[in-house]
């Protein structure tokens, strides 16, 4: 397995004239309607924007989940809406990692198999320094034996994310990774997250919706109606608030419709 | 992906019980027809071979064995005893009652003669008889009484008298030509003048010098004595099975119908299990190709259990048909029908393969839909927060049919715009889209422009932040 080191000179990520139309005619949304957007490597993102406004749609099309009706979307040299279904999810298996919003763990399968699942897919070895690396640092070493059932929430997430990161991949998608999470076990998954970029190298990129989730990142992509509407660097919860309020109030009108 | 499929079996056994009992009813059928098929065949067999005594070689003719004949046949090299199997058939009567009798003239070497003697002895010198035990009794005769043989219309005086000299024990099971009388050669050319018919020997058995040296003398008794054609028991007796087990085969097919039907039926119901666990595992399977399982992965994890299923089943089946098979032996010794049925049930790879290969294949097949259906499950479903968490039987059926509408559903190539709206349902900021999206309205795209002017945080870094690559 090759490591695709992060190089902060070229983007992990990049989406050019993204856009995702549902439906036709008058009926149409377009749930992204341009996105030019670049995500660095070795770098925790985040992506974050009110219900609506495309977040969710951009991450899947990032992540090769589903297809754009433009525009082109690259992981490194490799362009993403020109993959069949077999080379995306042959992608998915090599290059990408997922963590859910609600876990997602097999829950018939002990935590060990769980994280090293994409490698039995793969069928490809475990590389048992680096299971060691991820166990130690997410803490699981005592868990590794136990299934889903007896792992709490925030276990169970470590897990997850131990997983997303067994195979290497050149950068994780996190969809709402607190979402189900209670404040504390959220702030260790978000600190183990950020570790997993400082310290091993990975790339995150997060969709969320909390903003103390989201200044955990080094930078936030703020997102509204299908288009980028800013990006934070170094964010805090104060200029993440500051930043969606910005967005809200450019908003209410149309709320205010009803 | 073994592991997953393994874990699933497990973790299904309970759902798959169902259908696997349906295969196990179907291969049990598949194998007990066999089974039975094969049972007739041997005990047909044995009972044809015991026919020939302990001769060697089987010899027919279309002209039948006349004593010039039989003489050149003793004299070719090899031979040590030649006994033409001459039939007659008459009437066996005593003191009103009568029988029928399909008699055999006595061999000339007496390891040439079929029928085995229950009590008394064989007919030696003229005007003795054998006859077997159930015709004797029959005609309420005991060894020694003087009984009246005849042709068919005893006023044309062909009627004869003639000691019973012993009984013999009844011909077995499905052997139609077994005599039930022997005769001594002089009683039955008398016999055969006075009702006007030829004593005709169909066949001719013989004892080798060497039995080893069958196919040798075979050839050489065809060379050297016209029309005459021989083969080993072994050959003579096969030939007569394959004749015998045509009519046999309509039993073989009648039961092999009902396991058409069974293994139809356990399609059906394989087909809906799996359709359900399918339905069922939605989210697993969507996590699976989200994590780099690709379709055929998908679909070969679906067959596998299927075939995995299908293999256990079809051989409980097997042991099943086994058994039912097994227990028909046990009991046709306690129906007295005289049957040389064997006591124990032989399993040929045939008989072993069969069962389990229809059964095992039945399953699989009948598990390529829901294989199809698993393959569509979308990557993008594992991101949808739909709990899977265990729920009471009652509402299980429930939660299984509407699980299968939402897999169903999400295998259209578009989605409605509802569905991004109950996506995020879960967002705060809900308000504005989803009014927008479920009351049909376009959700209003702003112009991305106008956040050019938005505060971008640029503050001083966290003490953290500086470890940063």
């Amino acid at each position: 397995m090759t490591q695709h080191a992060p190089d902060t000179g070229s983007p992990a990520v990049r989406a050019r004239g993204l856009t995702k139309v549902y439906g036709e005619g008058a009926a149409a949304v377009h749930a992204l309607a341009g996105v030019d957007v670049d995500f660095a490597a070795g770098a925790f993102t985040a992506i974050m924007g009110p219900s609506g406004s495309g977040k969710s749609t951009l991450m899947h099309l990032l992540a090769g989940l589903d297809s754009a009706t433009s525009g082109t979307v690259h992981l490194g040299e490799t362009e993403l809406t020109k993959l069949d279904d077999d080379a995306l999810t042959l992608l998915r298996r090599e290059r990408v990692g997922f963590v859910f919003q609600s876990f997602n763990l097999l829950p018939m399968f002990t935590a060990e198999q769980n994280i090293t699942l994409p490698l039995e897919l793969a069928g490809t070895k475990v590389d048992t320094g680096w299971f060691d690396t991820l166990v130690d640092t997410l803490a699981l070493r005592e868990r590794l034996t136990h299934r889903p059932g007896e792992l709490s929430g925030g276990q169970q997430q470590r897990v997850a994310i131990a997983r997303a990161l067994i195979a290497r991949p050149e950068v994780v998608f996190a969809d709402e990774p607190t979402g189900n999470l209670d404040s504390r076990s959220g702030a260790e998954v978000l600190s183990f997250l950020r570790r997993s970029v400082r310290e091993l190298g990975r790339t995150v990129i997060m969709v969320t919706h909390d903003p103390t989730a989201a200044a955990y990142a080094d930078r936030v992509v703020l997102i509204a109606d299908g288009r980028i509407a800013g990006t934070i660097d170094d964010p805090t919860p104060e200029s993440v608030l500051a930043g969606l309020d910005a967005l809200r109030s450019l908003e209410t009108p149309v709320g205010t419709v009803a | 992906m073994r592991g997953f499929v393994l874990a699933q079996l497990r973790r299904g056994g309970g759902r798959l019980v169902a259908a696997g009992i349906a295969i196990a009813l179907g291969s049990a059928f598949v194998a007990a027809a066999l089974l039975g098929s094969d049972i007739v065949k041997q005990t047909a067999y044995n009972s044809v071979s015991a026919s020939f005594a302990e001769a060697d070689l089987v010899l027919t003719s279309g002209t039948g064995f006349s004593p010039e004949t039989v003489e050149s046949i003793g004299a070719v090299t090899g031979v040590e005893a030649v006994s033409p199997v001459q039939r007659l058939s008459f009437v066996v009567a005593n003191e009103g009652r009568s029988d029928y009798a399909w008699a055999s003239v006595t061999a000339s070497d007496e390891r040439l003669e079929p029928a085995t003697v229950e009590s008394g002895r064989l007919p030696g010198s003229d005007g003795e008889l054998a006859l077997t035990a159930s015709s004797a009794k029959r005609l309420g005769l005991a060894v020694g009484d003087v009984l009246t043989v005849s042709g068919f219309d005893e006023s044309e005086g062909t009627a004869r008298t003639a000691t019973l000299v012993g009984t013999l024990v009844d011909p077995t099971g499905f052997n139609y030509d077994a005599p039930t009388a022997v005769v001594t050669e002089a009683l039955a050319t008398d016999l055969a003048s006075a009702i006007g018919v030829d004593l005709y020997a169909e066949r001719a058995l013989v004892v080798l010098e060497d039995a080893r040296a069958a196919s040798r003398v075979s050839n050489a008794i065809e060379a050297e004595v016209q029309g005459v054609n021989a083969s080993t028991v072994h050959e003579a007796a096969h030939e007569a099975v394959v004749h015998f087990a045509g009519e046999t085969d309509i039993l073989t097919a009648f039961v092999l119908t009902f396991a058409g039907i069974a293994l139809v039926v356990a399609a059906i119901v394989i087909a809906n299990t799996f359709q359900v666990l399918v339905a069922q595992r939605a989210q697993m399977l969507a996590l699976l190709r989200c994590v780099g399982a690709t379709r055929s992965q998908v679909r070969r994890s679906v067959l596998l259990e299927a075939g995995a299923v299908g293999l256990v089943a079809s051989a409980a089946g097997l042991g099943l048909g086994t058994l039912l098979a097994q227990t028909a032996l046990w009991v046709v010794p306690s129906l007295d029908l005289a049957v040389p049925a064997p006591s124990v049930v032989t399993l040929s790879a045939a008989t072993v393969a069969w069962p389990l290969a229809t059964g095992t294949a039945v399953t699989v097949l009948a598990a390529l839909a829901p294989a199809r259906l698993a393959t569509r499950v979308a990557p993008l479903a594992a991101l949808r927060p739909l709990e899977l968490t265990p729920v009471r039987k009652s509402s299980r059926v429930r939660l299984v049919l509407a699980l299968l509408g939402v897999v169903l559903r999400q295998h259209r190539p578009k989605r409605h715009p509802a569905t991004v709206g109950q996506l995020e349902a879960v967002d705060p900021f809900d308000r504005v889209a989803d009014r927008g999206v479920h009351h049909g309205g376009t959700i209003h795209v702003l112009d991305g422009r106008d956040y050019a002017g938005l505060p971008t945080c640029d503050q001083t870094r966290l003490p953290n932040d500086s470890d940063a690559r």
